[in-house]
């Protein structure tokens, strides 16, 4: 086995230089002649602490060889072993053998019990150290196998009747106690070898006011009684001689004794040693005194007795001579004073019936109890602390149970505010004490409006006198309002305070307490909170540097949110972060806001109040909060799968762009119509440039393409480098080594891409070999936006009252495997059912070949209860127009594409996938520039007499070439491309496009 | 009514706990386990109870008391903090606490170490099991190691306290030392609170284990002694002695027209050594010393701005003793402090009677008044304090918030041989040992300030609600 416990080299109880000893090497050493006594003395120690472990491997040698060391004859020296050995021997059985190993137990009991009363009767040892130890063993023994000592009575009564046998007195009222409790008044018939062992320990460890009344008998023969009653007597009268603690024990056993006697023994034994116990200050017998009251109850105190015992322990309360600790527990014992019989086993308070609030009055704090203290500088010790709230406690209690006196509660209020005169900043334990009083004052009084209404004077009277008191004030307003929730007194102090600060300058003066109790206030559902969010919104706070002031701001923030109806003050709210947001100077506190911001957009107020809560199960508890049910915690858990469809996508047909464009969806009346979907990609890839700007310093790209856009001729100029862009972002971090190559793509405009590719503007050919590179190494571009509006399908009086406010839906949506993924899953902070329009979505699809598709998915939100719900969307087609781009390269560069293009695509083998088709349809010259520019404008890229030429690129890598020519009332469409599987789509639009 | 285990800590001077004795009980643990069942918990380990002893947090149904450096925790065997039943456990904890505090700090610092050594074979014997035997550790029987034929088979048991009778030429002596704390503000508003304790020493030389008696007397004008507690080696204690509480005072308005006027009769088998027979309080009427405390600031002097926060205060206090009072004191100090002024000078300063020390660099004047006052019974002070504000020098006196401006007092230190306020003496004549013995008898009384201040009446002071009963009653 491990190293056994470690003990000291020397007899000490001490854990000082600790050495490892395994159990068989304890016994060894004691076993060895040779070995030295103190190192036999340390092994006994360390028994004594730590017995398990020795008795678990080696009890049987270990009660041996211990036996072995108590001779009954000894010297000094080996009388120290002895004493040792007796000590752990004894620690060995009481605290290692139970009822599992009795035979054991008897076994080696037997032989030491034996040696133990030889060493007690041994009269040649008076107050001798092996006959404690013997006395000592012994009660320990008895009151570890209650009984044990049953068979040795009469040689325990003989020893407590003459003086020198004082001693023993404990060890036979404990013998006796147990005797009567196991065989009732015929005890004397009984011993331990015929009957089982004693099952009675738990009952008689702890409690002896509650003996098993079934065991007590009450038959006892006169002459017994008699010779019984009169050992007790002697018993009561050699009390006097032994220690103070002997003396409690022993009181309990006999009290517990005569009164399992009933009616032989009658309580009045105890009569003359009352004086004494009431008379000491000593706590053991005061302590004694409550034994017998608890006891015997009026039996043995009459009205005048237990007035004498109640009014000199609170006395003792107060007794300036007495130690603190001493002076503590008196006012405990008040506290719990043993009113009646059966005891009282609840850990509420209550105090003697007897105490009057006259009686009670030297329990007012005074300038000698040290609050205030005579000097109000000096340090208040926590025992006084803690005595000077148990006195108040009593004289609460008292107070309170005085109701008809009016007096009490004024007079308690008086005491607070004495206390509350002399409070010094610098005095924490003063402020302590002072706050805890007043939680006591108010948890027995706060129900009446007096002094609710005085409370609130004191409260507010202190807020003014100095701004350091503001936290602890509210704290205790915490406090209040988790106390007495019906009270509107902590309430009305927070509306004072708040008001103060609003119309006062307090917030300028002490601006972290003015935001602690707007913190406070903000917690509030009923107070005012958009008056404070509106003054924050406006004060200099918002713009300072100061981290503290920043982060008490946004705890006001934090608490609003925490609320569950927080909804109303959205706006308000999104105000004060903004500012903060924009405003402050400390950038920890900026990111803060901005966080509390996203929050606040994206989630849902309630289920944003669970988030922000402290301790979900607990909050139930707190009074200020909604109340929560654990059915309702589940279901905020839970997502709820609605059969209905709330939400649909609809194509973004309004034309809400920068540019006036038709949009590339299909609508929902079916209609196909062909446009250039650049505005939304110029959107999307603006942010991008401008994140590019910002990232790598390139003086090249400081021209924003946005502004680059000429709308006048229906082309933008930014829109060439755009779908580069895209592919540059795709493929800059996949290979180091086209690095030079993407970055040389990473153009903008005309000009620079010239600048870049080091070709000359006159000449095209090496932008056309630069594209036929870029379309070879796969780097043309791969994705396209896709907008839609997220707006409700129903009409908003038919949408229910908990989905007229959605947040956080996100949308999971598939385009099927044509289009892939859509990444990243949008999400769409909120939406409202006043919003006929919804919200707008925009989705970046990859195709892996360019073909319609339809859009399928649903949609997971928080509803405004702060439930996750989740619904089906219908589905929305994707139209073939919406995957078209016009020629990824600068408008002044896309005709020599399309020329070489258009050459490549016709001379390509027939087996290949180009293809080459014919659209023709009866248009006149107005139709085609009509059907060009609605349909076709920002594709075109040649303008010639009566011919357009359009360029169309289908992502990944696809093209189709459109040449329209006039030929009268005819319009011929030749159709060149690189994937003949999408001439019928083409064809169809065509077909569509032309018919209206 | 047992420990499960206790421990020892002292606080280092670098304010870390340092354990320095622990002691767990284990058959008080088997029993604990048998009593809790399942809400059964091992006691704490060290490093809980020095992280509980850190944080100041609680630590289940722990006894912990502290005593200067000194912590010490016992762990009774309770079933939890609340646990009622448990009351005589806690009790035997505290006690034992309170025990091992008093033993601890009773030793100078010198020879804390070795008092600290002998702790553990003293806990052996005071507490081998858990179950307390004796909590009071001076005791000599703890003390000492007697062998065989020590004891001697006697007519009556020998008590706990007084193991073996002492050696020597018989004397007993008794003193009644008596003292009084009081603060006045001079104010008609705000009444003036004292207090009057006192206490019986004795000390016998007898040898044996005789039984000593003696009586503390009052006067015809005496104050009646009240919250009488006797030591508990008194054997017997007349009942009406015990009734006189201080409630009572508060209820009646007076006690002397009912209250038990003496003699105290107390018997007892004293202790080896010195040891307070009695403790008591009494109402008394008077204050022995009357204070009238005036400090004033010039006004000229602290208006003008550019003086470096000189200001010249303006200082009287008179003292006036109560002609009831002996006017024989073995000394008699006022101590001023000026607090948050830096150093300190005095002009014009005058006193009627004793002299005055200016303690510049503790920003404190001492007045010795001397052993007598006048015949007039007044005695005063007057004159002028400069004080030189905190700008330069930084007095060596502890700071104190509250006592700025006006807000100060003075504080009066004093001693009378042969008197109390209550007038309690000790009979020398009553002291009547058992078996009759000639002994040298020796009685004294004294009467000792304690906390004596009188305030500012000028400036703010603490004051302590008085409740008033009147109506009441």
């Amino acid at each position: 086995m491990a190293g056994w416990r470690t003990y000291s080299p020397v007899p000490q109880l001490s854990f000082c230089d600790e050495i490892s000893l395994e159990p068989k090497e304890i016994l060894y050493i004691l076993q060895d002649e040779n070995e030295a006594t103190d190192r036999k003395l340390a092994c006994l120690g360390l028994i004594q602490e730590f017995p398990e472990e020795l008795a678990a491997e080696s009890l049987h040698e270990a009660i041996a060889i211990l036996l072995s060391l108590i001779p009954s004859h000894s010297d000094a020296v080996s009388s120290r072993l002895s004493v040792h050995a007796v000590l752990a021997l004894t620690t060995l059985l009481g605290g290692c053998c139970g009822e599992e190993n009795n035979e054991i137990q008897i076994q080696g009991l037997d032989e030491f019990l034996e040696l133990l009363f030889g060493v007690v009767e041994d009269c040649r040892r008076s107050k001798d150290d092996l006959r404690n130890a013997a006395l000592a063993s012994l009660h320990e023994l008895e009151t570890c196998f209650p009984g044990l000592l049953s068979g040795k009575l009469d040689r325990l009564g003989f020893a407590a009747s003459i003086p020198l046998g004082v001693d023993t007195l404990p060890i036979l009222t404990r013998t006796l106690q147990h005797m009567i409790q196991k065989h009732g008044a015929n005890f004397r018939d009984y011993s331990l070898h015929d009957d089982q062992p004693p099952n009675l320990l738990t009952s008689m460890i702890i409690s002896p006011f509650s003996p098993p009344v079934d065991s007590i008998v009450s038959s006892m023969t006169e002459p017994d009684a008699r010779e019984l009653r009169a050992t007790i007597v002697k018993a009561i009268e050699y009390l006097y001689y032994l220690p103070t603690a002997q003396q409690l024990t022993t009181v309990m056993d006999l009290a517990l004794f005569v009164h399992s006697c009933g009616p032989s023994i009658p309580p009045a034994v105890f009569k003359p040693l009352l004086p004494r116990l009431i008379a000491s200050p000593f706590l053991q017998l005061q302590e004694s005194a409550l034994v017998l009251k608890a006891t015997f109850g009026e039996t043995l105190f009459l009205a005048e007795d237990e007035g004498v015992l109640v009014k000199r322990t609170l006395a003792l309360s107060v007794h300036p001579l007495i130690a603190p600790e001493i002076c503590l527990s008196a006012a405990h014992r008040v506290l719990h004073f043993p009113e009646n019989l059966p005891l009282c086993g609840t850990d509420t308070c209550h105090v003697p019936v007897s105490l009057t609030t006259t009686m009670v009055a030297p329990l007012f704090p005074s300038v000698f109890l040290g609050c205030p203290p005579v000097i109000p500088d000096a340090p208040l010790a926590p025992i006084r602390q803690s005595l000077l709230l148990a006195r108040l406690h009593i004289l609460a209690i008292v107070l309170t149970e005085n109701s008809s006196d009016i007096q009490g509660p004024k007079m308690m209020f008086h005491c607070l505010e004495a206390m509350a005169a002399t409070l010094q900043p610098s005095n924490n334990q003063l402020v302590e004490t002072f706050f805890l009083a007043a939680e006591l004052f108010y948890h027995c009084f706060g129900d009446s409006d007096a002094v609710s209404s005085n409370m609130e004077y004191l409260l507010l009277g202190l807020h003014k006198q100095n701004a350091c008191w503001v936290k602890p004030i509210v704290s205790f307003l915490n406090w209040m309002i988790a106390e007495k929730p019906q009270n509107a007194c902590p309430l009305n102090i927070l509306r004072t305070l708040q008001n103060e600060i609003l119309h006062g300058q307090f917030l300028d003066s002490s601006p972290l307490e003015g935001l602690a109790i707007l913190t406070r206030v903000a917690e509030e559902p009923s107070m005012d909170q958009h008056a404070i969010l509106a003054l924050l919104a406006s004060s200099q706070l918002c713009i300072t540097n100061d981290w503290l002031t920043g982060h008490a701001l946004l705890a006001v923030c934090h608490a609003v949110m925490v609320q569950c109806d927080s909804a109303h003050l959205g706006v308000p709210l999104t105000n004060l972060l903004k500012c903060i947001a924009e405003e402050h100077g400390d950038l920890d506190v900026q990111d803060r806001a901005r966080t509390y911001l996203a929050l606040i957009r994206g989630v849902s107020s309630k289920k944003l109040s669970r988030m922000l809560s402290p301790g979900t199960v607990t909050d139930a508890e707190h009074p200020w909060s909604s109340p929560v049910t654990v059915g309702n915690l589940s279901a905020l858990s839970d997502i709820i799968v609605l059969s209905e469809t709330v939400l649909e996508l609809v194509a973004d047909v309004t034309g809400e762009n920068n540019f006036g464009q038709i949009c590339n969806f299909e609508s929902k009346d079916g209609a196909h119509e062909l446009v250039n979907i650049i505005n939304s990609e110029i959107e999307e890839n603006r942010k991008i440039y401008e994140l590019k700007v910002q990232n790598e310093k390139k003086v090249i790209l400081c021209e924003s393409p946005i502004d680059h856009y000429d709308d006048r001729d229906g082309k933008c100029d930014g829109e060439e480098s755009d779908p580069f862009r895209l592919e540059t972002e795709c493929k800059k971090n996949d290979d180091e080594d086209e690095k030079k190559k993407v970055s040389s793509n990473d153009i903008q405009n005309l000009h620079s891409f010239c600048i870049q590719n080091g070709v000359s503007m006159d000449t095209f050919d090496d932008a056309v070999a630069m594209y036929y590179a870029s379309r070879e190494a796969g780097v043309l571009p791969s994705t396209i936006m896709l907008r839609f509006w997220l707006r409700y399908n129903m009409s908003a009086s038919a949408v229910p009252v908990h989905l007229q406010r959605l947040c956080a839906i996100e949308l999971r949506l598939s385009a099927g495997p044509n289009l892939g993924a859509i990444s990243p899953e949008p999400i769409v902070p909120y939406i409202g059912a006043d919003e006929p329009l919804g919200q707008l979505v925009t989705l970046r699809v990859k195709p892996s070949q360019p073909r319609p598709s339809v859009l399928r998915g649903e949609a997971l939100f928080c509803d405004s209860e702060g439930r996750t719900c989740s619904c089906l969307l219908p589905p929305v087609d994707i139209a073939f127009c919406s995957l078209c781009l016009p020629l990824p390269v600068p408008s002044a560069l896309r005709g020599a594409i399309f020329d070489a293009l258009w050459d490549e695509f016709l001379a390509a083998p027939e087996e290949g996938d180009c293809a080459e088709s014919l659209f023709c349809c009866k248009l006149n010259d107005t139709g085609l520039d009509s059907l060009v520019n609605n349909r076709f404008g920002h594709f075109v890229v040649k303008v010639l007499e009566a011919q357009y030429d359009i360029g169309i690129f289908l992502p990944p890598g696809n093209h189709v070439l459109l040449r329209c020519t006039q030929l009268g009332a005819t319009v011929k469409i030749s159709i060149v491309t690189d994937c003949w599987q999408l001439l019928p789509f083409i064809c169809s639009f065509l077909a569509e496009s032309t018919k209206t | 009514m047992s420990i499960r285990a206790l421990w020892v800590v002292q606080q280092r001077t670098d304010g870390e706990p340092e354990l320095k004795l622990s002691r767990r009980y284990p058959t008080v643990e088997r029993r604990a386990k048998i009593l809790l069942g399942p809400s059964y918990t091992p006691t704490p380990s060290t490093s809980q109870l020095l992280d509980f002893l850190r944080a100041g947090r609680s630590l289940g149904p722990l006894v912990t008391l502290r005593r200067g450096s000194w912590f010490l925790a016992c762990l009774p065997l309770a079933r939890s903090n609340s646990d009622n039943d448990a009351g005589i456990a806690k009790v035997q904890a505290l006690a034992l606490a309170l025990g091992l505090a008093n033993f601890l700090s009773s030793a100078e610092e010198s020879s804390a170490s070795a008092q600290l050594s002998s702790l553990p074979a003293m806990l052996t014997a005071a507490c081998p099991f858990g179950t307390p035997i004796d909590t009071d550790l001076h005791q000599p029987s703890l003390n000492q190691c007697s062998s065989i034929g020590s004891g001697t088979v006697n007519d009556r048991p020998t008590p706990a306290w007084r193991p073996i009778g002492s050696q020597g030429k018989a004397a007993a002596s008794a003193l009644v030392t008596e003292w009084v704390r009081a603060v006045q503000y001079g104010r008609r508003d705000v009444p003036d609170a004292w207090e009057v304790y006192g206490c019986i020493s004795c000390k016998c030389d007898l040898e044996g284990w005789p039984d000593v008696s003696l009586n503390a007397t009052l006067p015809v004008a005496g104050v009646p002694l009240q919250d009488l507690f006797v030591h508990p080696c008194v054997s017997a204690v007349p009942e009406s002695t015990l009734k006189a509480t201080c409630l009572d005072v508060h209820r009646t308005g007076d006690s002397s027209d009912e209250a038990f006027a003496g003699p105290y009769r107390f018997q007892f088998i004293p202790p080896t050594g010195t040891f307070r027979l009695c403790i008591y309080t009494a109402s008394c009427p008077i204050m022995p010393v009357l204070g009238v405390y005036q400090l004033d600031e010039e006004k000229d002097v602290a208006s003008q701005g550019g003086n470096g926060g000189v200001s010249v205060l303006n200082l009287s206090l008179c003292l006036s003793l109560h002609e009831s009072v002996r006017n024989a004191f073995e000394y008699c100090t006022v101590h001023i402090p000026f607090f948050n002024r830096g150093f300190i000078h005095v002009k014009d300063c005058k006193v009627t009677t004793g002299n005055l020390d200016v303690q510049k660099e503790q920003a404190l004047l001492v007045w010795n008044v001397g052993t007598h006052f006048p015949k007039s019974l007044q005695a005063s002070l007057t004159g002028k304090v400069i004080t030189e504000g905190q700008t330069e020098h930084k007095a060596a006196v502890p700071s104190a918030p509250f006592c700025t401006g006006l807000n100060a007092y003075a504080k009066i230190i004093f001693k009378i041989q042969d008197y109390t306020l209550t007038g309690c003496t000790v009979d020398s004549y009553s002291i009547q040992v058992q078996p009759p013995a000639k002994i040298k008898v020796t009685t004294a009384k004294e009467l000792i300030s304690e906390e004596y201040i009188v305030w500012n009446c000028l400036g703010q002071a603490p004051v302590a609600f008085t409740p008033d009963f009147s109506s009441t009653v």
